[in-house]
């Protein structure tokens, strides 16, 4: 067996000739914050995932958001628009005088047209791409952009704001040096702009031409890290300043002189899917032999859980509410503040009463397979699902329940649920909270594509007949009868309403302020204050 | 010689063929790149044009020829997740990190064993010998990722004297290098210290005591050089391990390398970067034993007619 | 590999067989005792001995430190995230981890020594293809292997234990080839070849039982290795599912709350490396005694 007597030179000489010990200038007005690994790592927006919160510095939506309020305001690339009246024709004004970095001159309506043709081309895989596709853009003047929709599309300004799907870029650039020119190089419009990126981080350093509130750091240098443990590391040895750590780690932190900031408003709603109940009348894919197809069985798992002592041990920090997932939240169409007081009686912890259903529903013994099948599926950006599965789990068993617990990554669950077989309970979560609209078309409407799986002749006609409603108060009307009808139902297990969190180092970080309205959680770069 | 050259370089071909064959496979048995790109709320319409635009619609076997025809002329497909790179640039661009992580951990783990191993020969049954023992266990006793996190606190946060990840100077590879490198003491001194009995018990060393030399130099000159060539010998085994310990090492010390990428390329079904990635590690293994075998075939003429 | 040293396969039968009893006076306590005490035992009687149950815990209980830590005996290893006992889960850990480690190196054990008495034994094209095929499989990143399985079927007890024999099977076809190749040249496989036995016969009679210190020994020292496989796959999320107690997952699981709870992650890694040690230092007793020219592994 020992037939290489020889390799280890051979080994060492191609090993150890290889790479260059490279020391790195720790700058002083450098801000090294260490933040979970993009989904994507390329700088076409449109085409990667998961990649807001390490574009967020260099690149802007159309519209900007207070710091503290979350209000889409005027403060950003667009001064203002309005929407004809049935929600079908958009015109933006542009902000006048906005440069883009590198010296690729002012941001135009041009650039907005050519950003929204990126942004709906071949390649992109940017969350409700379909609903900003069909549309045609024009540039009316310099700082008038039009788009035009074949269907009223009501959440346009959220589209363009809080999920903030469509990033402008340079035409200017683009004419010049083409994709290349982008991956090399890109200019956007932010507070920072981009230096350099190297597997695993990106440089940015601070844009002097920004038309809105200066960054105070001279430098913004991101780090991509995925173990948790790591993370806590590098903050507490000084590496970064800034750490986006599970929660659970927060204490930690915290016990180690490190400060805690986080969003003013919930930046993420999470609940865990009853998936699988494609029951349209003749619809085949019914999983109408699931145990949670039965009512009582929903309503009995949603009574098993006490989810206050589930926040204790997955938010000890605080920064989350009980979730009222059929309220939506305050100003989005359909909000019914009733529902919160009816919450305790229908989704409360309450033992006796999910045991009382079960017997009721005759389970175990009246289903054919009464199997709870629990999926941990990851989510970027919560952490917490892993323990938040495991907890749920105990609870179901706990209750009398048969739960078996599966890993299973979001890409497997994606496609089945376009198959339409996925028979699953499994965590999703909102992020940023969606409008009433785009809450429909992502969850429950046939017409959109329900890819979470409640759907029945019911909610599709009343969805159907809200999206064709333009008038405002017909529009919330039905909107809060769906709302008290889904809650009713039970059609899903409502969790957390949670905010965004990061610990930082006060030696130097004095504050951060930021909304948490945005895909990204955090974000707003240029508001994080120096020390001193 | 030169038959067997080419019968040893013919194999090696054949290997890659059927290396190319289980990569193409596995990535296959991963599942559809579309599913991992697509957020949550895309619809059926967007997946189909996404496979579509990526190949994916076309029959197995032809996506697998296409596959191929292109990997012969080196190209192995622009990826899907990192829009706008080649997979082998992708790779390329990460290998290096790999590579130097892995020569450092080879080089840690020498520097442990090889003593650990002479002084367990020299004291052999005696405390030391023990002790030697245990020390170059525990690297094999420990899960690397623990041993790695646990370095991190003590040697970056507490005492503050190394960083604690990322790739950058000669100090950042200490820890990851240990991490990585310990688990091969264990079977590094082992065959160090067994070479090590072999020849102080040689008629060599005998006269080379009898003629008065000192015994350190006995030991750590004239023994030492004779048993190297043993131990040196296991090295054509670690390639393969160093591209395993590298997946989780490099998660823990957030080091950019080819670990990572084969990680978020599996994650993302990135077909053509796994592809790229299985076809590196595999084809530097078998070209470092190929070269290996023709350099040891060379030395040795008993090898070619076997 | 040499074999100039070592005693005729006859001679070692039947050492092994007479001296038994001196071999196991000989038995290095202190590892045995550690296997004993932290392996057979709780993996035999987990369901009796231990405290608690390991799947479902106290949640008011949660995160208790160990019992001269500021804990209680009630929990005296301290308690998980979810208030589950780690002393219990280390208890049935044990079972687990056993079984993983069995099942897999029986089944990869077996393959690859079928596959390498086949190839050292008949030589010629069989060994050629089973040697390329060893080949192949050594030049394959197994944990690469272990990724894609758990994303195209999802992490489960029948993926890990397929990585296992997908790592192990290749050592055993090399070493057991190797020494095939040396014990079919000896004269009583000569004998028996001329005096008309079947090549079923001399494989399973003559070459099998001398071969068998080999693997055994192998196997003793894979142990380990496949318990850090388990290790390994649980960190990466490809490993034993949650909520199973095993002991490569739980170090996995409270890796991250090293400062504020270091118990949950640095018992199960206690027993990990106890474990492994135990069986490297019997594997190295077992191999001086039973096999002393494997000197490489």
């Amino acid at each position: 067996m020992l037939d290489g007597l020889s390799r280890a030179p051979i080994m060492i000489a191609l090993i150890a000739t290889i790479g260059l010990f490279t020391g790195e200038p720790m700058a002083a007005e450098r801000l090294t914050a260490a933040v979970s690994k993009p989904g994507t790592e390329t700088n076409r927006f449109w085409a990667g995932a998961t990649m807001w919160h390490v574009m967020d510095p260099a690149l802007e939506g159309l519209i900007a958001h207070d710091a503290v309020t979350g209000e889409a305001t005027g403060d950003g690339l667009a001064s203002s628009w309005e929407a004809n009246d049935d929600f079908r024709v958009w015109t933006f004004k542009l902000r006048e005088g906005v440069q883009f970095h590198h010296g690729w001159g002012e941001m135009t309506a041009d650039d907005i047209v050519h950003s929204y043709t990126l942004h709906t081309g071949e390649d992109a895989i940017i969350p409700t791409v379909d609903q900003l596709r069909g549309a045609t853009a024009e540039a009316i003047d310099s700082y008038t952009v039009r788009f035009t929709y074949p269907e009223p599309i009501k959440d346009l300004p959220f589209l363009h704001g809080g999920r903030s799907v469509m990033k402008v870029y340079s035409k200017a650039q683009f004419d010049a040096e083409g994709l290349e020119g982008y991956d090399a190089k890109f200019a956007g419009t932010g507070p920072f702009e981009f230096v350099s990126r190297s597997p695993g981080e990106i440089l940015y350093k601070r844009f002097d031409d920004y038309y809105g509130q200066a960054a105070d750091f001279e430098e913004l240098h991101l780090r991509f890290v995925d173990e948790a443990a790591t993370k806590l590391a590098m903050l507490l040895s000084g590496e970064a300043a800034i750490a986006d750590l599970p929660r659970e780690l927060m204490s930690d932190a915290i016990g180690q002189g490190m400060k805690l900031v986080q969003s003013s408003l919930a930046t993420i709603q999470n609940d865990v899917v009853f998936n699988g109940l494609y029951c349209e009348s003749g619809d085949e894919a019914c999983g109408d032999h699931l145990p949670w197809h039965d009512q009582r069985i929903r309503k009995a798992i949603n009574h098993s859980i006490n989810r206050e002592e589930m926040r204790e041990v997955l938010f000890p920090q605080g920064g989350a509410d009980i979730l009222v997932r059929y309220a939506m939240a305050e100003g989005h169409e359909g909000f019914d503040p009733s529902l919160a007081g009816r919450f305790e009686e229908e989704y409360g912890y309450n033992l006796e009463l999910a045991q009382q259903l079960m017997a009721d529903a005759g389970y175990p013994d009246a289903f054919e397979d009464p199997t709870i099948l629990l999926i941990m599926k990851p989510e970027s950006g919560l952490p917490e699902v892993p323990v938040m599965m495991e907890l749920l789990h105990a609870y179901l068993t706990a209750a009398g329940f048969q739960a078996e617990l599966r890993e299973m990554d979001h890409a497997t669950v994606g496609a089945m649920g376009r198959g339409r077989e996925a028979y699953l309970i499994h965590p999703s979560k909102n992020a940023p909270p969606r409008p009433t609209e785009v809450a429909f078309r992502a969850f429950y409407s046939n017409p959109g594509g329900p890819y979470q799986g409640w759907e029945n002749d019911w909610t599709t006609g009343k969805i159907k007949a809200f999206n064709a409603a333009t008038d405002a108060a017909e529009r919330d009307a039905i909107a809060k009868e769906v709302f008290n009808y889904l809650f009713e139902q039970h059609v899903d297990i409502p969790m957390f309403a949670i905010r965004a969190q990061l610990a930082y180092n006060p030696d130097v970080v004095a504050s951060w302020q930021f909304p948490g309205v945005t895909s990204s959680g955090y974000g707003h770069w240029n508001y994080v204050k120096a020390a001193n | 010689m030169q038959r067997y050259l080419l019968r040893r370089v013919f194999q090696s071909l054949l290997a890659m063929l059927a290396i190319s064959v289980i990569a193409f496979a596995l990535s296959q048995l991963s599942g559809s790149p579309v599913d991992s790109m697509l957020p949550q709320d895309a619809g059926p319409e967007e997946a189909e044009r996404l496979t579509k635009l990526w190949g994916l619609d076309r029959p197995v076997h032809e996506q697998y020829f296409i596959f191929l025809g292109n990997a012969l002329q080196g190209n192995l497909g622009q990826s899907i997740k990192w829009q706008g790179q080649s997979a082998m640039g992708l790779v390329l661009e990460r290998l290096p990190a790999t590579l130097q992580l892995g020569g450092f951990a080879i080089i840690v783990s020498t520097l442990i064993a090889v003593p650990v191993g002479v002084i367990a020969a020299v004291y052999k049954n005696t405390p030391f010998d023990a002790f030697g023992k245990i020390i170059a266990l525990l690297g094999q006793a420990m899960p690397n990722f623990w041993l790695g996190i646990v370095l991190i606190w003590i040697f970056a946060v507490h005492l503050k004297w190394l960083p604690t990840s990322g790739r950058g100077g000669l100090s950042h590879m200490i820890l990851p290098a240990i991490a990585m490198g310990w688990f091969q003491v264990a079977a590094l001194m082992r065959l160090t210290r067994s070479a090590m009995l072999e020849v102080l018990d040689s008629e060599y060393v005998k006269l080379a005591r009898i003629k008065g030399v000192p015994e350190w130099r006995v030991v750590w000159v004239h023994a030492l050089r004779n048993a190297a060539i043993v131990p040196l010998t296991y090295f054509g085994l670690i390639a393969g391990s160093i591209f395993t310990g590298s997946v989780v090492i490099e998660t823990v010390f957030a080091w950019p390398g080819t670990g990572l990428l084969a990680i978020d390329a599996i994650r993302g079904r990135d077909f053509p970067v796994v592809q790229a990635v299985v076809l590196t590690f595999a084809g530097v293994f078998i070209l470092v034993n190929l070269l290996v075998d023709t350099l040891y075939a060379y030395l040795d003429p008993r090898i070619r007619y076997k | 590999m040499t074999d100039t040293t070592q005693p005729t396969p006859e001679q070692a039968v039947s050492r092994s067989k007479l001296g038994v009893v001196a071999q196991l006076r000989s038995l290095p306590m202190v590892p045995v005792f550690i296997l004993v005490f932290i392996l057979i035992v709780p993996a035999l009687a987990a369901d009796w001995i231990a405290p608690h149950n390991p799947i479902t815990g106290r949640i008011p209980d949660r995160l208790q430190p160990p019992v001269f830590f500021g804990g209680t005996w009630e929990y005296p290893l301290g308690t998980d995230r979810l208030g589950r006992d780690i002393l219990s889960r280390i208890m049935h850990g044990a079972k687990v981890s056993l079984s993983v480690s069995i099942v897999g190196i029986i089944f990869g054990g077996v393959l690859g020594t079928i596959l390498g008495l086949i190839a050292g034994y008949f030589r010629g094209w069989a060994d050629a293809i089973i040697m390329r095929l060893v080949d192949i499989t050594m030049a394959l990143p197994s944990i690469l292997l272990a990724l894609v399985l758990a994303v195209s079927v999802g992490p489960s007890f029948q993926t890990v234990i397929a990585v296992v024999v997908f790592v192990l099977w290749a050592l055993y076809a090399r070493q057991v080839r190797g020494e095939v190749l040396s014990i079919r040249e000896r004269d009583f496989v000569a004998r028996a070849r001329v005096s008309g036995a079947s090549h079923l016969r001399i494989i399973f009679r003559h070459i099998l039982p001398n071969a068998a210190n080999t693997i055994v020994v192998l196997a003793t020292l894979q142990v380990g290795s496949v318990i850090l496989l388990e290790a390994g796959l649980s960190f990466l999320g490809v490993g034993i599912p949650k909520p199973t107690p095993a002991w490569g997952l739980m170090v996995a699981d409270g890796r991250q709350l090293i400062v504020s709870a270091w118990w949950i992650a640095f018992f199960p890694g206690l027993a990990i490396t106890l474990t492994v040690l135990a069986l490297n230092l019997l594997g190295d007793w077992m191999r001086d005694r039973l096999d002393p020219k494997m000197k490489g592994l």
